[in-house]
């Protein structure tokens, strides 16, 4: 099992993948973060944190069909793994164990 | 839409992007780039470029293999390749060999050298706030820069500018006063010093073994000596604290007691000097002067962080505003560039031997690039045996990258192994170098240095093998293998053109050497000097009585003794202060002047022309001689019997003599007035002695000194030498020059040569047929020679007017100079012209002489 936390980019960038499931590719993906964030992205950081969580085995990919969009090139897609979940679970639960604890004050 | 990425861009990304993730970025990065595309074309262009950088990180970057040119066994087959062909081709091998190593040799001696003029005077620890004040007055040829400047000067510095932390004024060892002699109990040592104001070794940070820089010059009669001094007089410098010393030089004597010691001053610095004395102590017997009177130099220590331009400009008329009948100028110089730039046009430097380094860095490069051409020369000529490995190996499936690389490590291999026996050679002749140089290298030798020349090295075996490189390995290999390959017209041309390169460079080197060497040459014969150094020694004396000047003159082998003497070169002392019936307000002229005593204008065969010399037959001291520069500017008709007021003194001008040169000769003729001082006060005596007989002149003058002076060294010098010294930089640089021109023409035969041997090579063929119908033995050596003295010619005709510049201009910046002569641009050109035909006739006569029998039968 994966035993690290996530980096915060590194999370959103799979919470994408896991959400578009199956048809999460580059630039798919750094439209839903750029809407979500409201900031425009740099496609190479999302390269690069695909290319570690691959290395990590969070997600897998797969190559989609030639088509005559982007020069003929095709899509690389992208989809969570088991492990990618699993990973995702444990930084939901910690999250929300942490975040219980905070006492019941008002703050005003 | 028809907008496609920037192609550049996807190139590059193609390049650096590893394969498993190439498709992906790319099709990503097109897809953003045909989005943004319709918005803005031209930002989508630039977005694209920046993407394309971003992605070059590590993640992405292919494993690159730049060592897959260079891999193990590669490596070990171009080195053996190398080998084998430098094992076949030994006498190309040789003559690149020889010629790199040469070319380097010379490279790396003058990177020594100016490696260590560069570092001269930068070693103390506060450089870049000491500054020298210079005086800027007002010459017969416009502004002239000097040394002296007022007495009062340096004090005015420190208390009106808040800009000056430190200010000293300082009469240099290089003064009569400072060449003493130093007893201790029964110890007699000559030395040199200097007499310096208080705040001397603030403003010079040398460093202090014992005192303290603002205690030791604070007595006048405390004394700083040197370490070495210190240890010879007194075994350690602790030990030579408060003890006294007996100081005797021609302007100041008495006893002085150690206040403080000085480290040793390294070899590297300009001003050496053995003890520093009390300015004020210098000031008991030779009043200061007011702000119209120079003599001692004046340094300053800025503040951090002042600029030096505000600062000059500032204190330009500071003597103006302290005295208005001044119209002379300052200027300011960092104390360690005066040793490169010592030459000033209005106040400002110019040049000096900043411009010696800047021509030797010049030659060594001109030398590498001969070797180089050399080496380019030769490789490509070879060019037709090589081509077919180049093609055998391109059709066997070599990389284009792969040839080139194994060129490279062949001309690499050669710049290496020069460079060692380089350095080999570079350390063999250090000693030698030393000796012309006059330098003690190597001192400044670090790793920068050494890892520079190893670059310089690599950098040549580079240049040298990258046109031969691309040249073989971008034949086409079925052309070649076709056996179609011809010399194309554009490759002889190159190859000739760099022939002809080498050969004018060879020609202006020659043509500046004899021009150098001639100028040098009449410098040194004084004939233009106005007056006889030849045979003239002089000493220093102290109050020599009438008793031992009869005895001196009682010596057979001595004709003359005269009271004073002049020291070639030196900057002396002189006055403004000068005035004479009908002076017009503003003539500022500065005039040099000379303490004299009787006899020494004869000593000397000056010319007299109008008037007398000084004689004791006329009783009155107050006489004064001025020189025919010094009548004209004063306007004077009819100067003899005129008064002149010269510091408040009234004299009396007795003669005329006609112009001397008593300073470099770069200069032009002075005005100077010759001030009659009585014989006791001579601080040297001057004897001319009847040449042949130096030796035993010599032995009977120390004979007659030693009576005079007991316990005291007779130290004399001969005038001429004076003069060797002062044209020291000038006659180094005429040997250096020599020695580097005869490099530079040998490294260009050395190619000339190899490349006259790989012709007849390559003709044999022709040669034979020619002679198998009828040529004779002469036409063949004419048509083999044909060539190379057309581009001899050329050469000639090139460097010619190209030398004949720059040697107009060096020699315009001596005020008395030889004047060109037509040989001297003859000789070179059919020196150059011999020597090419004695090189390429070796290999034509014995390629004429073959039997074409034999060359006819192979294939």
């Amino acid at each position: 099992m994966y035993s690290r936390t996530l980096g915060e980019f590194e999370e959103m960038v799979l919470l994408t993948v896991a959400a578009q499931h199956d048809q999460a590719y580059g630039v798919s993906i750094k439209e839903a973060l750029e809407e979500h964030l409201g900031k425009s992205m740099n496609i190479s950081a999302i390269h690069v944190t695909l290319k570690r969580m691959l290395e990590k085995g969070l997600v897998k990919s797969r190559f989609g069909g030639i088509t005559q969009e982007r020069g003929g090139r095709r899509k690389k897609f992208y989809v969570i793994t088991k492990a990618g979940k699993l990973a995702l679970d444990r930084q939901y639960e910690l999250r929300s164990e942490m975040y219980q604890k905070i006492p019941k004050i008002t703050f005003g | 839409m028809g907008t496609q990425p920037p192609k550049r861009a996807l190139k590059f990304l193609r390049w650096f992007c590893r394969p498993d993730y190439l498709e992906e970025i790319e099709g990503n990065l097109i897809e953003i780039f045909e989005q943004e595309c319709e918005v803005d074309p031209k930002r989508a262009n630039w977005a694209f470029f920046w993407q394309v950088l971003w992605h070059f990180r590590p993640d992405f970057i292919r494993p690159m293999k730049p060592f897959s040119l260079l891999r193990g066994d590669l490596l070990r087959h171009h080195l053996l390749i190398s080998y084998r062909g430098f094992l076949r081709n030994k006498s190309t091998f040789l003559i690149n060999l020889v010629g790199l190593t040469t070319g380097l040799t010379c490279v790396f001696l003058i990177a020594l050298w100016v490696n260590d003029e560069l570092h001269v005077d930068k070693f103390l620890p506060n450089d870049q706030q000491l500054f020298q004040v210079l005086q800027t007055v007002q010459g017969p040829n416009g502004m002239e820069t000097i040394e002296a400047t007022p007495g009062p000067l340096a004090t005015a510095l420190q208390v009106d500018l808040p800009e000056v932390r430190f200010a000293t004024k300082v009469i240099p060892a290089t003064f009569n006063a400072g060449q003493g002699v130093i007893a201790v109990e029964e110890k007699h040592l000559k030395a040199s010093g200097k007499y310096a104001s208080r705040d001397y070794f603030h403003v010079f940070s040398y460093p202090l073994l014992q005192g303290d820089p603002s205690q030791v010059l604070s007595q006048k009669n405390g004394v700083v000596i040197s370490q070495s001094l210190a240890i010879r007089l007194f075994e350690s410098p602790a030990n030579a604290m408060g003890r006294q010393i007996d100081w005797h030089s021609p302007g100041v004597s008495g006893p002085c007691v150690v206040s403080g010691v000085f480290a040793s001053i390294p070899v590297n610095a300009t001003d050496h000097f053995d003890l520093v004395l009390s300015y004020d102590w210098y000031l008991d017997n030779t009043p200061e002067g007011g702000w119209g009177d120079s003599s001692p130099r004046t340094y300053v220590l800025l503040k951090a962080g002042t600029r030096p331009d505000q600062f000059r400009s500032k204190i330009r008329d500071f003597l103006t505003t302290k005295d208005n009948h001044i119209s002379s100028l300052l200027a300011l110089q960092r104390y360690s560039e005066r040793y490169l730039y010592d030459r000033f046009e209005n106040g400002i430097a110019v040049g000096g031997r900043i411009d010696y380094i800047r021509l030797f860095v010049l030659i060594g490069c001109f030398i590498l690039a001969i070797a180089c051409i050399n080496f380019m020369n030769l490789s490509t000529a070879k060019a037709g045996v090589k081509v077919k490995e180049v093609g055998i190996k391109k059709v066997v499936g070599a990389a284009r990258s792969q040839l080139i690389m194994q060129y490279l490590t062949e001309s690499l291999l050669v710049a290496i192994t020069s460079f060692l026996l380089a350095s080999g050679l570079v350390a063999a002749l250090i000693p030698k170098f030393n000796e012309i140089t006059g330098k003690e290298l190597p001192i400044n030798i670090n790793q920068v240095l050494v890892l520079g020349l190893l670059g310089v090295a690599l950098i040549t075996g580079l240049v040298a093998g990258a046109y031969p490189a691309l040249f073989l390995s971008g034949h086409q290999a079925i052309k070649v293998l076709k056996g179609k390959l011809g010399i194309s017209n554009r490759e002889l041309w190159i190859r000739k053109g760099l022939i002809l390169f080498q050969f004018s460079v060879s020609l202006v080197l020659i043509v500046s050497v004899i021009v150098v060497s001639r100028q040098i040459d009449f410098i040194q014969s004084g004939k233009q000097l106005g007056y006889d150094r030849e045979h003239v020694i002089y000493f220093s004396v102290d109050q020599p009585g009438d008793a031992m000047i009869r005895a001196l003159e009682n010596i057979p082998e001595v004709l003359s003794v005269g009271g004073g003497s002049l020291t070639a070169g030196k900057q002396l002392g002189g006055t403004n202060d000068v005035k004479w019936a009908g002076k017009p307000e503003d003539n500022q002229t500065f005039f040099s002047a000379f303490w004299l005593s009787y006899q020494l204008i004869e000593t000397l065969n000056m010319k007299i022309k109008e008037g007398r010399s000084f004689s004791e037959s006329f009783g009155s001291p107050d006489q004064v001689i001025l020189n025919e520069k010094a009548v004209a500017q004063m306007g004077l008709e009819d100067p003899v019997g005129k008064k002149l007021e010269i510091g408040g003194e009234e004299r009396e001008v007795v003669g005329v003599v006609s112009d001397f040169y008593f300073e470099s000769f770069y200069e032009d003729m002075k005005p100077c007035i010759l001030l009659l001082a009585p014989m006791k006060y001579a601080p040297r005596i001057s004897v001319r002695i009847r040449s042949g007989a130096e030796k035993t002149a010599i032995a009977k003058m120390r004979e007659v000194y030693q009576t005079y002076y007991p316990g005291l060294e007779f130290n004399f010098k001969f005038m001429d030498e004076d003069f060797q010294r002062l044209y020291a930089a000038e006659n180094r640089v005429s040997v250096l020059s020599r020695y580097f021109a005869g490099m530079a023409i040998i490294i260009s035969c050395l190619g000339l040569f190899g490349l006259a041997m790989f012709m007849a090579d390559r003709r044999r063929k022709e040669i034979g047929i020619r002679k198998v119908l009828g040529s004779g033995v002469m036409q063949i050596i004419a048509m083999l020679t044909g060539d190379f003295t057309k581009i001899v010619l050329v050469a000639i005709l090139a460097a010619t007017p190209l030398s004949y510049w720059i040697a107009g201009r060096w020699l315009n910046r001596f005020a008395l100079h030889i004047e060109l002569r037509w040989w001297y641009f003859l000789l070179p050109a059919v020196l150059a012209l011999f020597i090419a035909w004695l090189t390429v006739g070796v290999q034509t006569i014995r390629a004429a002489y073959v039997n074409p029998v034999n060359t006819l039968k192979e294939n």
